[in-house]
């Protein structure tokens, strides 16, 4: 399901992830895990991209409903609303938002459900940080010349 | 009739015996393989690649231990529970393995005191950060910590649940008015309960009466936003008797005014057992004061400060004692950029009786410099090595003994204003201004980065150019830089792997670590400087001071994070091997303290047991049995568990090219060998003799007729265990010939009469030598010679097994020099038949069970009759009874050697009938059936003493066996 991700340095030295980065990349973590939050805000942000981090599901609801992001990860699992209706929320509200999944408790119906519920990907825990990095990256540098003639 | 019968059947069962006895062997090798796999994968997970949750814990944590218990169970089925003392060495380390993933409710498993050396940053949730960092620096580092012990929190809520106390407390979660006073009072009149007291006073004891120590507050809940800096009380210079009442002040100082009013600022709860002390030994401090790893002021990274006072620092940490300040650079070799000063006139000192005191500074001393430039260059070194380690800036206390030693006495996180919090549109810039020397080769084994000039290691293990703060880079990951990594930047390899010694051993000193890189040996070339970023797997060239300050300043340490830090106090049970060699002293099951122990314990035991099929009774008319066709006068016979023979023909015969036991094909190349086998020597008619001429008994063939002279050899595809004679010379051999080298072993005995006991040891010693010589373990009794290899990879092993099937074949030929002493063949004669008496008498005569009482009960009355037709068949008197009440009535009238029960029945239950026997008789022994064993049950009944369990469904013949075995034991206590 994961597209293969290869050296992501070009010949130049530049990192495929930043060369069409126009604007900041904007991404919001959903985990109840706070250490999910932590290590991925620190990861990414590290990485050049904008991070917004929430431990509270209903909270990054509500940030949803008035802001836009360019991709959303989040869990399944978790204290009040679940992945699944972040996922649908996010595809209703904003159809151009990418999403990726995160779950600890992956089952090939959950990746299909999820799959089929429009997440770009779907990555059982525990995962490399490097993967997911690496996944994000992908989709920012995909994001650049798209992203004119997306929705809205 | 009844010798006939006792013989009829099992035949058919014994190789159904066996064949399970191998799968669970098979069984134990691959859950063996997979508890290694999980505890490497846990192991490398430290290294902050992976990403994972609380909720991998636990999935990890059942996983290991269903895999464990596996392992502990499957080597009870291959050794006939053998080993029973290995299920409460499991159940112990589980407990505590569980126990350190929950630390708030089980206190991390720690008891009430612990040695600071026990200690590091994963027990901060038992013993507050303060103890949990300064034990880091002492046991990891290696630093000049003061020794001693922590009083855990645990034993803090011991005193907070006393009545009188936790009375007060109510009060003061209630919002009573002078509550805290009165609790804070409480708690120091307070009785403290005796196990606590003796567990303190035990502590102090290794210390010498006159010594003094340090009360220091270690408040559990700090974290990396909060610190509860001043809060507490801290009491110094307290002699060893007064250490007690110091820790119940420190333990009411929680609720000191300002400590409350501290937590009410930052909307925290009224405290409860949040307190551990520390009770370090005092250090005679010439003087003392504090670091920062990077001036606070300004957040800049070049420089550090230094403040210094003679005498005690406590004044200086409390911001009332005058000091010496300097700066220095953060950089080799630390020079003095800036000094400040200050004119000390009065010095905090011991007081002479308990606490501290004034003393004005001998004039003579005033005016030259507090601390010479020498230490501070030190103290500086310090410092980066505790923040590299800690992986953020630090804030360290620290003090020069009367040797000028440098000592330790708190490190904690910097804190910093948020104009020095880095912003992550500086790297992009900063990277990009230096080339990539490597990047996305290889893997990350510890998460991190670093910087330095590249130390290349050479290969003859000699380090002499190496200095502390190099990026070591080497073509292989080889241990022999253990040493050398504690003090690295980072580490880049050629080779190796993220599960490999050397990774673990950087995880362990949070070294950045890039392994498998295949060539950084020649991309980066040795003195250059580089930046290694393990985070995205990169090394720079030069040295990107933005990546190093924004790791430095903007990454929260994922080596602290509760959950890093719940995996390393588990892997503290689960990783660590004490038991390394079996023979040894302590390779002992009782001694297994971790995981690893017990699964290394039951490996090498299964080995063993493997090759000991004592109980087994096989003969070479099995239906299965097929005779092998040689050229050499060697009647064998060999039984197929699987894989072992070519599924082409169904004759009773089979020619040595069907073979396709790897080991018994390899073993026959070396007993064909050319020469090997030349001459016959005299046959003489040992008839019966095979019914174990050893020790531990090889193979017992049941019977007395032309089978017996046959020989044996158990084949699956990878492994053989024979039973040969060849003369007089009775050799075993039990080999594997495993996947990975851990798994394959080779077992040689050899046992030979013919000669005097002189010659006979003679030529034990010269197989001994030989077997050594080709790097077996021997051991040698009289006449029996024992050798073992094991974990010798696949091609050692063939070729090491090849030798044995020459040694067979040669050993042989050693007696022919003997043939024709008869004297020697009567003696060897009467040994051997001796042997078999000793032996032989309870496989063969029904006479031992004459006088065997049996009671079995089951609340199904088929069972009972079923069972009762069966032992009374095998001469066992047998009563039933299918009421529990009533067997146990009856238990207390007659007694029975042996009570076979159901464990569930309606009214009293197995394990209540096992609590009753043991209650009246103790010689009496307990088998339990049982449809399921829950793990509870097997416990109790272990704990208990039931003398075994057995499964259902089972086969009759194992019951008779297992309760012919309790008879014994039976009588043997009675």
């Amino acid at each position: 399901v994961a597209a293969p991700v290869g050296v992501w340095a070009d010949p130049e030295g530049h990192r495929v992830g930043e060369a069409h980065m126009k604007r900041p990349f904007r991404v919001m973590i959903v985990d109840d895990e706070q250490i999910v939050c932590d290590r991925l805000s620190f990861e990414l942000e590290r990485a050049g991209l904008e991070v917004e981090a929430h431990v509270d599901s209903a909270r990054a609801l509500e940030r949803l409903a008035s802001e836009t992001f360019d991709l959303v990860i989040t869990d399944i699992k978790m204290r009040g609303p679940d992945g699944i209706e972040v996922m649908r929320f996010v595809k209703e509200n904003h159809p151009a938002t990418r999403v990726v999944v995160i779950t600890g408790f992956a089952t090939v119906e959950t990746a299909k459900e999820v799959l089929k519920g429009g997440a770009v990907d779907f990555i059982p825990k525990p995962f490399k940080m490097s993967q997911l990095r690496e996944l994000v990256l992908r989709l920012a540098s995909e994001k650049g010349p798209r992203s004119g003639s997306e929705g809205p | 009739v009844r010798f006939a019968e006792l013989f009829a059947r099992p035949r058919q069962d014994a190789v159904e015996t066996l064949r399970t006895r191998f799968a669970k062997f098979r069984h134990l090798l691959e859950t063996n393989d997979r508890v290694l796999r999980l505890i490497a994968a846990a192991d490398e997970s430290l290294g902050g690649e992976y990403l994972f949750d609380a909720q991998y814990l636990n999935t990890l944590e059942s996983e290991l231990s269903e895999a464990v218990m596996a392992v502990v169970y499957d080597l009870a089925e291959v050794s006939g529970n053998r080993y029973p003392g290995l299920m409460s060495a499991f159940e112990r380390v589980r407990t505590a393995v569980q126990a350190s993933l929950e630390p708030r409710r089980a206190g991390c498993g720690l008891p009430w005191t612990v040695a600071i050396d026990e200690l590091g940053t994963e027990f901060a949730e038992a013993v507050g950060e303060k103890m949990a960092r300064l034990a880091e620096l002492r046991r990891r580092l290696g630093l000049c910590v003061p020794d001693g012990f922590v009083i855990t929190a645990r034993a803090c809520g011991q005193v907070l649940a006393n009545p009188s106390v936790a009375l007060e407390l109510d009060r003061l979660r209630q919002g009573r008015p002078d509550a805290a006073r009165r609790l804070r009072e409480a708690i120091q009149s307070t009785n403290v309960p005796t196990e606590v007291v003796s567990a303190i006073k035990a502590a102090l004891s290794s210390h010498r009466r006159s010594a003094r120590f340090a009360v220091r507050s270690s408040a559990l809940g700090e974290d990396g936003t909060l610190s509860y800096a001043g809060q507490h009380t801290t009491l110094l210079n307290v002699p060893r008797d007064r250490v007690l009442p110091a820790w119940l002040e420190v333990v009411a100082s929680l609720f000191s005014k300002r400590a409350l009013e501290y937590r009410a600022q930052h909307r925290l709860p009224i405290p409860g057992a949040d307190m551990a002390a520390g009770c370090l030994l005092m250090v005679p401090a010439v003087c003392s004061g504090v670091i920062y790893s990077l001036d606070p002021g300004t957040g800049e990274t070049g420089a550090l400060v230094v403040s210094a006072t003679r005498g005690l620092g406590a004044p200086l940490v409390a911001g009332v004692g005058v000091a010496d300040t300097f700066r220095l650079s953060r950089a080799v070799p630390h020079r003095v950029l800036s000094r400040q000063p200050g004119d000390q006139q009065q010095m905090c000192v011991p007081a002479a009786n308990e606490g501290v005191t004034s003393a004005p500074v001998p004039p003579e001393q005033r005016g030259s410099p507090v601390v010479p430039d020498e230490t501070l260059a030190e103290l500086a070194a310090t410092a980066i090595r505790v923040e590299r380690h800690m992986r953020c800036p630090q804030d360290i206390e620290w003090a020069l003994d009367l040797t000028g030693t440098i000592v330790l006495l708190q490190a904690r996180p910097l804190r910093l204003g948020p104009q020095a919090r880095p912003h992550a549109d500086a790297l992009r810039s900063a990277r990009s201004g230096h080339p990539i020397l490597l990047s996305g080769q290889g893997d990350v084994a510890c998460r991190g980065v670093g910087a330095g000039p590249v130390f290349v290691a050479g290969e003859d293990d000699s380090h002499g150019d190496y200095v502390p703060g190099d990026v070591i880079v080497s073509r292989l990951a080889r241990p022999s830089l253990s040493a050398l990594v504690a003090t690295a930047s980072a580490l880049v390899c050629d080779a190796g792997s993220v599960t490999g010694h050397l990774a673990t051993v950087a995880r362990e000193y949070r070294v950045p670590t890039i392994v498998g890189t295949r060539d950084a040996t020649r991309l980066l070339p040795a003195g250059i400087a580089v930046t290694v970023d393990a985070d995205e797997n990169t090394v720079y060239e030069g040295t990107v001071e933005e990546l190093l300050h924004y790791q430095l300043l903007r990454h929260r340490p994922y080596q602290e994070t509760r959950e890093f830090r719940a995996l390393r106090r588990m892997l503290r049970h689960v990783a660590p091997l004490h038991l390394r060699q079996p023979g040894a002293r302590g390779f002992d099951a009782t001694q297994c303290r971790t995981y690893h122990d017990i699964i290394r314990f039951a490996h090498e035991r299964a080995l063993v047991e493997l090759g000991r099929l004592d109980g087994i009774k096989l003969d070479g008319r099995h239906s299965s049995a097929r005779t092998l066709d040689l050229d050499i006068p060697l009647d064998l016979v060999v039984i197929d568990l699987g894989g072992g023979l070519s599924a082409t023909g169904h004759g009773r015969t089979v020619t040595v090219s069907q073979v396709t036991s790897r080991p018994l094909a390899v073993l026959l190349e070396g007993l064909l060998t050319p020469g090997v086998w030349s001459t016959n020597p005299a046959e003489m008619d040992l008839e019966g003799f095979m019914a174990s001429a050893t020790r531990a008994g090889p193979l017992t063939v049941a019977g007395a007729d032309s089978a017996v002279r046959r020989n044996v050899a158990i084949v699956a595809a990878d492994y053989l265990n024979l039973n040969l004679r060849v003369g007089y010379h009775f050799n075993v051999v039990d080999c594997c010939l495993g996947k990975n080298p851990e798994d394959s072993h080779i077992f040689f005995r050899f046992i030979g009469g013919v000669t005097d006991s002189a010659r006979r040891a003679r030529r034990a010693r010269l197989l001994a030598a030989i077997l050594g010589h080709h790097g077996f373990r021997t051991e040698v009794h009289g006449e029996l010679v024992i050798a073992r290899l094991q974990g010798a990879p696949a091609g050692l092993c063939e070729d090491r097994l090849r030798m044995v099937g020459r040694l067979v074949g040669f050993s042989r030929q050693l007696d022919i020099v003997l043939r024709d002493e008869d004297t020697v063949d009567r003696l060897a004669a009467s040994f051997l038949l001796g042997e078999y008496g000793t032996q032989g008498t309870h496989a063969r005569s029904g006479k031992m069970q004459t006088d065997l009482d049996v009671m079995v009960l089951d609340d199904e009355s088929t069972v009972c009759e079923r069972l009762k037709e069966f032992l009374e068949k095998s001469g066992m008197r047998v009563e039933t009874f299918v009421d529990s009440h009533a067997a146990v009535e009856r238990l207390s009238h007659k007694r029975f050697q042996v009570v076979v029960t159901d464990l569930k029945m309606a009214g009293p239950t197995g394990l209540d009938v096992l609590l009753a026997v043991r209650n009246q008789n103790l010689s009496t022994q307990v088998i339990i059936i049982t449809g399921y064993r829950t793990f509870e049950a097997a416990r109790t009944a272990e704990y208990v003493g039931a003398y075994a369990f057995l499964d259902k469904p089972f086969r009759l013949e194992a019951l008779r066996d297992l309760v012919k075995k309790a008879a014994k034991r039976a009588q043997k206590q009675a």
